[in-house]
């Protein structure tokens, strides 16, 4: 073994930091964090959910306000809204009412395409009765109406018509902009639909948005007009889960880590561990991080929440090995080889994640590898650094004490004793296993906010279930033809109940052959007596004939709301239609099957899929580590002949599955299992593999009680902390692994020593 | 002395509650003096009747457009009723135009509001939704509204003792100039 002084050791420990640092900040230019969880998806997903998860942003910054006022008090309330709302518009993050389907471009669009676009019911009345269109547009020109579009395109204003009869986005309120108004008998309600350039996804600029809105509202009680307010919208609910996170870190961080220094204080005399353990996490997720950024061109943030994983093996390590190195240059020998077969196994686990078809749990294999090589080099220089402060003779003579009270127990009855307690629990998990991978169930936010936000839904109907219809096709002209043979069958499906609702393109555009049929039609209109007639009266030519192709994708606003056009060759043209109240589930899908390119997509089902999945294939994992981890005990424990080795292993594993399987079950009485359970058990099967590998060696048990314990408390502490967390992803995780570390220390003692004579 | 002074301190603590009070609660916007004036001058006791003649010049159309009728002027709606060269009968209120045969013509609510507050001399109405300027006889009323500005430049009402003519000019280049006879001064029920 090399012999280094502290100083080359320190030399090594800045050479490999800045190294690492280095390689990081010459890839880091070229690397693509993702963020959406479209990334985290099996990478088989089909390339059309992808388009349209891809583009439904979650860091759509629109939310809306409500106001019911006495009515009273309405007329004042307005007034003082819409100076409030002048002021929203004003300072930075800059707050603006939402754009509106009777804006200049949306105008604009349909002035452009006056004379060659018509409603259904125009076009029928256009084909069979054009009289009746022809009078009612007399009429109107005698009406105190303003008219938008010019005459000589469109005599009939068809144009005018088209937009009077688009579909009212919020049914029953008043468009008064910025507000839509809505009146009974004793009261108002104002409804607000704001927008901000802000990305409401980041905590900071959510919490400037929210407390802008709260200066308004402040204002408007200043008014002391009796009212009151709902809000409903991402942002309000990204700040309430930034301030609860903000709360649980202040409380549980806070409390965790003085639990922590006081046993470490109790324990030591000493912070040297904690400091040493805080360097070798930051070097070693350095080291991971930049493993990653080279391995992947397109990482993934998530990939970091998983790994948190590291922190606590890293605790573990310092204190296995700086305990150890206490005990004498003897001692440090049987440390060694130790904490290499535990690193190993652990490596070489994590390296297995690499052969799923999961991105994230690949990017997490490469991380944790990396990282752990790094952990395991600098533990090993802790003798040199000089970080070996003993524990305290009392936490010394308490562990003596242990190791002696389980070594009291016959070894036949200790090893049978820890393999019918985990055929027994494990046998209590598979009864009891209950999973729900709904992501729904992973939402955070206030009951009153989530009161508020039923509130809004009830009472407008501007929300569209997350169930859609997806459209796809090879080329936008084709995607026009299959989303009109959809939309056309709409109407219907609303009548047989299947549906209440719908937001379609084509409420917007005509359909290609609407189009087509609309011009031809025009054109014999005006070549009949009754065309002509009206255009004298008129005392203008008829419209000059456009050749337009009417299977090019039309310009408009809300395009990019609907149509998702190919950015790549290889990616389809894909299309939306928005759903609202569906009742009929398996009939739509069994009528949608019979068009072409066309399915029934819930995105929230198909990420709730995929957390299910990112659960099975790490419960495959889990079998597959726990099966190597026997491979390797068996082949490389220090125990006498092979039979010893495979029993000792056996009973290391059978350790590791009631930690697991108890955890699991008593964690599956507060809520289903999910992906972030089986996170946490991640932690818990690797620091099992470290506490087993390191009282099946040849260290004294007595000193490896002490490194286990205090690793075990501290990370009890530092993550069982979570469980009480609001967030109901990591209280599975805190949850999961406070019980499964606390059942894995219970019960590492009961592991024969590997200096045991005794057979079974 | 001391009582006097605990009265004052009470007055006005009393005093500068009711201002912070009157403070803090929202203000109308007001019309100038003159143009209060100008529309008590104008306005006429409701309801009443007036014929109408109105020319249309719409942009692209040789000749303007030529229509008459009566408008009935109530509180709470105007009937406005064309009789030549088509008859017609719309029904301008608070919740926008109803036609005869379209129950109510979509968005028209807003341009119905500020119909009712030209035709009504709703002082209120016109001060929230039109910025106003006296010129000789006519009152010229720009809208204040967004909403309303992509389609109306302004209206001109003018007449001294009552409206004699609105002209609306639209943002298009098309305007139309309403004139008015009056017919009946009271007594008329609003249908």
């Amino acid at each position: 073994m090399l012999r280094l002084n502290r100083l080359t050791a320190w030399l090594l420990i800045g050479l490999l930091s800045l190294v690492a640092a280095a390689l990081l900040w010459l890839r880091l230019p070229s690397v693509m964090w993702q963020s959406s969880l479209v990334d985290t998806l099996p990478q088989e997903a089909d390339p059309a959910h992808q388009v349209y998860v891809a583009q439904q942003q979650p860091n759509e910054q629109r939310f809306m306000l409500m106001f019911t006022v006495g009515k009273e008090d309405a007329e004042l309330f307005s007034t003082a809204l819409r100076q409030q709302l002048a002021q929203l518009s004003q300072g930075e993050p800059e707050i603006l009412p939402l754009g509106q389907t009777g804006g200049e471009d949306f105008l604009q669009t349909y002035t452009a395409t006056a004379g060659q676009w018509a409603t259904s019911g125009d076009l029928q009345l256009l084909q069979n009765q054009p009289q009746q269109l022809i009078a009612q547009a007399q009429q109107r020109l005698q009406q105190p109406i303003p008219l938008w579009m010019d005459i000589r395109q469109d005599p009939l204003l068809l144009s005018q018509r088209f937009v009077e009869a688009l579909p009212d986005p919020l049914p029953g309120f008043e468009h008064q902009a910025p507000l839509y108004v809505r009146s009974s008998a004793t009261q108002t309600t104002f409804l607000v639909a704001l927008t901000s350039s802000a990305d409401t996804l980041s905590q900071a600029n959510a919490r400037a948005i929210v407390a802008r809105v709260d200066a308004m509202l402040a204002s408007l009680d200043e008014t002391e007009l009796p009212h009151q307010v709902t809000r409903s919208g991402l942002v309000f609910h990204t700040d309430a889960a930034a301030s609860q996170a903000k709360l649980e870190i202040t409380w549980f961080g806070g409390l965790s880590l003085m639990f922590v220094l006081i046993l470490l204080a109790l324990v030591f005399r000493s912070f040297q561990h904690l400091v040493y353990s805080m360097l070798v996490l930051g070097v070693s997720t350095l080291v991971g991080v930049t493993a990653v950024v080279w391995f992947f061109s397109a990482p993934h943030v998530l990939t970091m929440v998983f790994a948190t994983t590291l922190i606590g093996l890293c605790i573990d390590y310092v204190f296995h090995a700086s305990i150890g190195a206490s005990h004498g240059s003897n001692n440090w020998r049987h440390v060694v080889p130790a904490l290499l077969l535990g690193a190993g196994t652990t490596i070489v686990g994590f390296l297995l994640l690499t052969l799923l078809s999961l991105p994230l749990l690949q990017q997490l294999g490469i991380f944790m590898a990396a990282a752990l090589v790094t952990v395991a080099g600098l533990v090993l220089l802790i003798p040199q650094l000089g970080i070996n402060k003993a524990p305290t003779a009392s936490w010394q003579r308490l562990h003596f004490a242990a190791a002696e009270f389980f070594q009291r127990f016959s070894p036949r009855f200790r090893a049978s004793f820890l393999l019918l307690l985990a055929v027994a629990s494990a046998v209590a998990v598979w009864q009891n296993y209950r999973s729900d991978d709904s992501v729904r169930l992973l939402a955070t936010s206030t009951p009153e906010l989530l009161a508020q936000e039923q509130h809004m839904r009830a009472q407008t109907q501007a929300f569209y279930d997350a169930d859609v219809i997806l459209l796809q096709a090879p080329t936008a002209s084709e995607l026009q033809q299959r989303y009109a043979a959809v939309h056309e069958h709409l109407a219907q499906w609303q009548q047989q109940g299947w549906l209440s609702g719908w937001q379609s393109w084509y409420d917007y555009v005509p359909t290609p052959q609407q189009r087509q049929q609309t011009m031809a039609t025009l054109q014999k209109l005006w070549l009949t007596k009754a065309g002509e007639t009206y255009l004298a009266w008129l005392g203008i030519d008829a419209p000059e004939a456009l050749q337009r192709e009417t299977s090019a994708l039309p310009r408009h606003p809300l395009q990019q709301d609907f149509i998702y056009l190919a950015a790549t060759a290889d990616s389809p043209a894909v299309g939306v239609i928005r759903l609202r109240g569906i009742t009929q589930h398996e009939k739509l899908t069994e009528a949608l099957a019979t068009f072409s390119g066309a399915e029934l997509y819930n995105p929230l089902t198909q990420a709730s899929d995929a957390l299910g999945h990112y659960r099975n294939q790490l419960m495959w994992w889990m079998a597959g580590l726990l099966l190597l981890l026997f491979a390797i005990l068996s082949w490389r424990l220090p125990q006498a002949n092979w039979q010893r080795r495979c029993l000792m292993s056996l009973q290391v594993n059978a350790v590791i599955v009631t930690a697991l399987s108890s955890a699991l079950a008593i964690a599956a009485l507060w809520q289903p299992l999910n992906a972030f359970h089986l996170v946490g058990a991640m932690l818990v099967i690797v620091l099992g593999i470290d506490y087993g590998i390191f009282c099946a060696s040849r260290i004294q048990r007595g000193h490896a009680l002490q490194a286990i314990s205090i690793s075990a408390l501290t990370t009890m502490f530092a993550f069982g902390a979570l469980s009480f967390s609001q967030t109901a992803a990591i209280a599975a995780f805190g949850t999961t692994v406070l019980i499964g570390v606390a059942v894995t220390a219970v019960l590492v003692p009961l592991l024969p020593t590997a200096n045991s004579t005794h057979s079974v | 002395m001391m009582a006097s002074q605990a009265l004052r301190m009470l007055l006005s603590l009393l005093l500068s509650a009711v201002l912070l009070g009157s403070e803090a609660r929202t203000e109308e916007p007001q019309l100038a003096p003159e143009v209060v004036e100008f529309l008590q001058q104008q306005q006429q006791p409701l309801p009443f009747v007036v014929e109408f003649e109105q020319k249309r010049t719409i942009q692209g159309l040789p000749r303007p457009l030529l229509s008459s009728g009566q408008l009935t002027i109530a509180a709470d709606e105007v009937i406005w009723h064309t009789q030549q060269p088509l008859d017609q009968k719309l029904v301008i209120n608070a919740t926008g135009i109803h036609s005869d045969e379209q129950p109510k013509l979509r968005g028209s609510e807003v341009i119905a509001e500020l119909l009712l507050a030209v035709l009504q001399g709703d002082a209120n109405a016109i001060a929230r939704n039109f910025a106003t300027e006296l010129q000789e006889e006519c009152l010229v009323l720009t809208p204040k509204l967004q909403q309303l500005q992509q389609f109306v430049a302004s209206i001109e009402s003018c007449g001294v003792a009552a409206i004699e003519t609105i002209r609306l000019v639209e943002q298009q280049g098309n305007q139309s100039v309403i004139s008015f006879q009056p017919k009946a001064a009271v007594g008329v029920e609003a249908q």
